[in-house]
């Protein structure tokens, strides 16, 4: 101590104070007017020139540093409070710090400024650095401009409807136009004061490199303040929008195809309505030659004075006609099958009635063919069905059976009874078919029918007449048939 | 400069975007590109020596995934009801909007577009639905933005509608 205040120059711009134990000066040795903005006294209380060592003599410890106290003159200075406790002396040091602080001084102006801005910030953004989230914050003024709050992100600036740096306040339903429609919604949500947010749908903007960038606006309430706060949507959407795409793409291509099927109904119903048309016209003259080919056929005094040949050749004509009429009713009856253009007249009958209509109709063929017909039908058995129409069906069947069973042959038509139902079939003894003809026998038309046992020709329409009849209905047909040994049809009828 | 917002209405896959990217930027694209949300374009027309800012809304298509907002068409001083000539069915959903539009903007000029017309052959929107429309009291424009048929002129005509 003895040296640093002998040996210490006073140049060296410290000032040594020497106080009593209750920091009455004593003495000093250096320049107070360094440190103090008055004369020191002898016996003055050193806490009346520096409030700072103020109860601090004696110090609790030794030594004691009081750090950076502002002196007189702007001087900084560390105060060293130090006890010589042998020679019960006190000695106060004032160490300038000055060009220290000065070195330092803008480092702490900057930080406390950044402190000062981020804590007035705060009041205004309460939700921190969320354009690193990539939402643009703006608040809502009362003259309807917006103030941005905290910095925008990135993606703003690349929007071409933005220009130059946003400063102030801006009017965003000039930057963007789809403001003009979720402002006033999100007025009144923030009219209702509740915390909380509300979402606007979606809309795009261009980017000034040509790209489209989709954007989500909220409007939110937090602790009574609104924000309005945009927001880019990236991968989420891209997905989002592909599922939209892909859907849409699929729509359209649903709507393709229904309106191919309604062209294809319509040129299906324009064929029916032509070969309707055409059949129910043809009907007249075809049965016009026939009649006249009929009625020479019958007359004995023209066929003696024709040739042999020209009897053969009018017979011919006769047999072609009947063909070509029965070929015609039956194109005239599928068209109009097809066209719906029949009601269902039902009436009770008994089953054996009808099978025996049919025998009779089928006399002729049976008797050309020398086929034997066995009926081994039960009476009491009563159906409801439109007789007409199920004797059309019994009629192609048996035609069907006499077609292409050998002459000799036999056809056995026979009725069983089962749960509520009845089971009417007709087995022939004839040549049989292969399950691919019998998969397709009641597809419709056949376009290329087969010949009969005796060169029968076939219209190629009968088997789709008997399923449309009995689908109308609602009658079930089997077929059951084995190559060389015979055919079975079923019908299953419901047993009134 | 005055402004006018004019919406672009219809069922999905009419051919909106395709109208306007025809008249904003004289560009077409065969490919489908379904439109999310709204996208918003501007044009600035001369009519009768008056100086239009069209702002064009181009709304997404209405259909099960999107219905469009009434707020949408708030605010607009004219709108088209686009319908695609070979889709029958958008026909009805061109009439719904048509009375969503009169609901949000009553006194906005209304134009029908029947689009693509390049493909006449295949449209399904009759002659009789056509003259529906003009007995309703709307013009009826028929529009390709494919071959740029009409198209300028519908935007035209509707924009010194507004400006009537």
């Amino acid at each position: 101590m003895k040296y640093l205040v002998d040996q210490v120059p006073p140049y060296t711009g410290i000032l040594i104070v020497k106080t009593s134990a209750e920091g009455i000066v004593q003495g000093w040795h250096g320049d107070p007017a360094d440190y103090l903005s008055e004369a020191l006294m002898i016996n003055e209380d050193l806490s009346d020139q520096v409030a700072a060592l103020f109860g601090m003599i004696p110090p609790l410890v030794s030594p004691m540093v009081l750090s950076r106290i502002e002196m007189h003159n702007e001087c900084i200075a560390d105060i060293h409070i130090v006890e010589d406790e042998e020679l019960n002396e006190f000695w106060i040091f004032f160490v300038n710090q000055t060009k220290e602080v000065e070195g330092i001084r803008d480092f702490l102006q900057r930080l406390n400024e950044s402190k000062l801005s981020a804590a007035k910030s705060n009041s205004d953004n309460p939700f921190g650095a969320l354009h690193l989230l990539d939402l643009a914050t703006f608040k809502p003024q009362s003259d309807g401009l917006f103030s941005v709050v905290g910095e925008l992100p990135h993606w703003f600036q690349t929007l071409s409807s933005v220009e130059g740096q946003i400063k102030g306040r801006i009017q965003l339903a000039d930057m963007f136009p789809f403001m003009e429609v979720f402002l006033p919604e999100a007025t009144a949500f923030w009219d209702k004061q509740r915390n909380g947010n509300f979402k606007s749908g979606v809309w795009s903007e261009n980017t000034k490199s040509g790209n489209t960038l989709y954007l989500n606006a909220y409007a939110i309430n937090f602790n009574g303040v609104g924000y309005l706060m945009i927001r880019p949507l990236y991968q989420e959407f891209d997905g989002e929008m592909e599922v939209m795409q892909r859907a849409r793409e699929q729509s359209l291509a649903f709507e393709k195809l229904a309106k191919a099927e309604r062209k294809l109904k319509d040129l299906l119903d324009y064929k029916d309505k032509f070969v309707s048309i055409v059949s129910h016209d043809l009907r007249s003259p075809v049965a016009s030659v026939l009649s006249i080919a009929q009625m020479l056929n019958a007359d004995e005094g023209f066929l003696a004075q024709i040739s042999d040949f020209n009897r053969e050749m009018l017979n011919n004509i006769q047999q072609e006609m009947l063909r070509l009429l029965d070929y015609n009713d039956k194109l005239y009856n599928w068209s109009n099958l097809e066209l719906g253009n029949f009601t269902l007249v039902t009436s009770r009958i008994q089953l054996l009635e009808l099978v025996t209509q049919a025998e009779r109709t089928a006399q002729p063929k049976l008797k050309e063919k020398h086929i034997e017909m066995q009926v081994e039908v039960p009476s009491g058995f009563l159906v409801e069905v439109d007789t007409t129409l199920f004797a059309q069906v019994l009629n192609n069947l048996v035609a069907n059976a006499l077609k292409f069973t050998a002459e000799g042959g036999k056809l056995t038509v026979s009725a069983k009874k089962g749960e509520g139902f009845y089971v009417l079939s007709l087995a022939d003894s004839g040549v049989g078919m292969s399950k691919e003809v019998a998969d397709q026998l009641f597809q419709g038309f056949v376009r290329q029918s087969t010949l009969g046992t005796k060169g029968e020709k076939g219209t190629g329409l009968g088997m789709g007449i008997v399923k449309k009849i009995l689908d109308a209905h609602g009658f079930d047909i089997k077929v059951d048939s084995v190559v060389g040994e015979g055919t079975t049809f079923s019908i299953y009828l419901p047993a009134i | 400069m005055i402004k006018k917002k004019v919406c672009m209405l219809g069922a999905f896959a009419v051919g909106k975007t395709s109208l306007v990217q025809r008249y904003v930027k004289s560009i077409f694209s065969e490919k489908y590109q379904t439109t999310i949300g709204v996208k918003i374009d501007k044009k600035t027309v001369v009519v009768n020596q008056t100086e239009v800012d069209l702002l064009l809304w181009d709304i997404h298509g209405e259909d099960d995934f999107q219905k469009v907002k009434s707020s949408y068409i708030v605010g607009s001083s004219g709108y088209f009801i686009v319908i695609d000539g070979t889709r029958a069915e958008t026909f009805a959903v061109g009439l719904e909007l048509l009375k969503l539009a009169q609901s949000a903007a009553p006194a906005a000029s209304c134009v029908f577009l029947f689009n693509k017309a390049d493909i006449k052959s295949e449209w399904e929107i009759t002659e009789k639905q056509s003259n529906e429309i003009r007995t309703m009291g709307f013009e009826v424009i028929e529009t390709s933005a494919k071959d740029n048929l009409s198209v300028n002129e519908a935007f035209n005509h509707i924009a010194a509608l507004m400006l009537k």
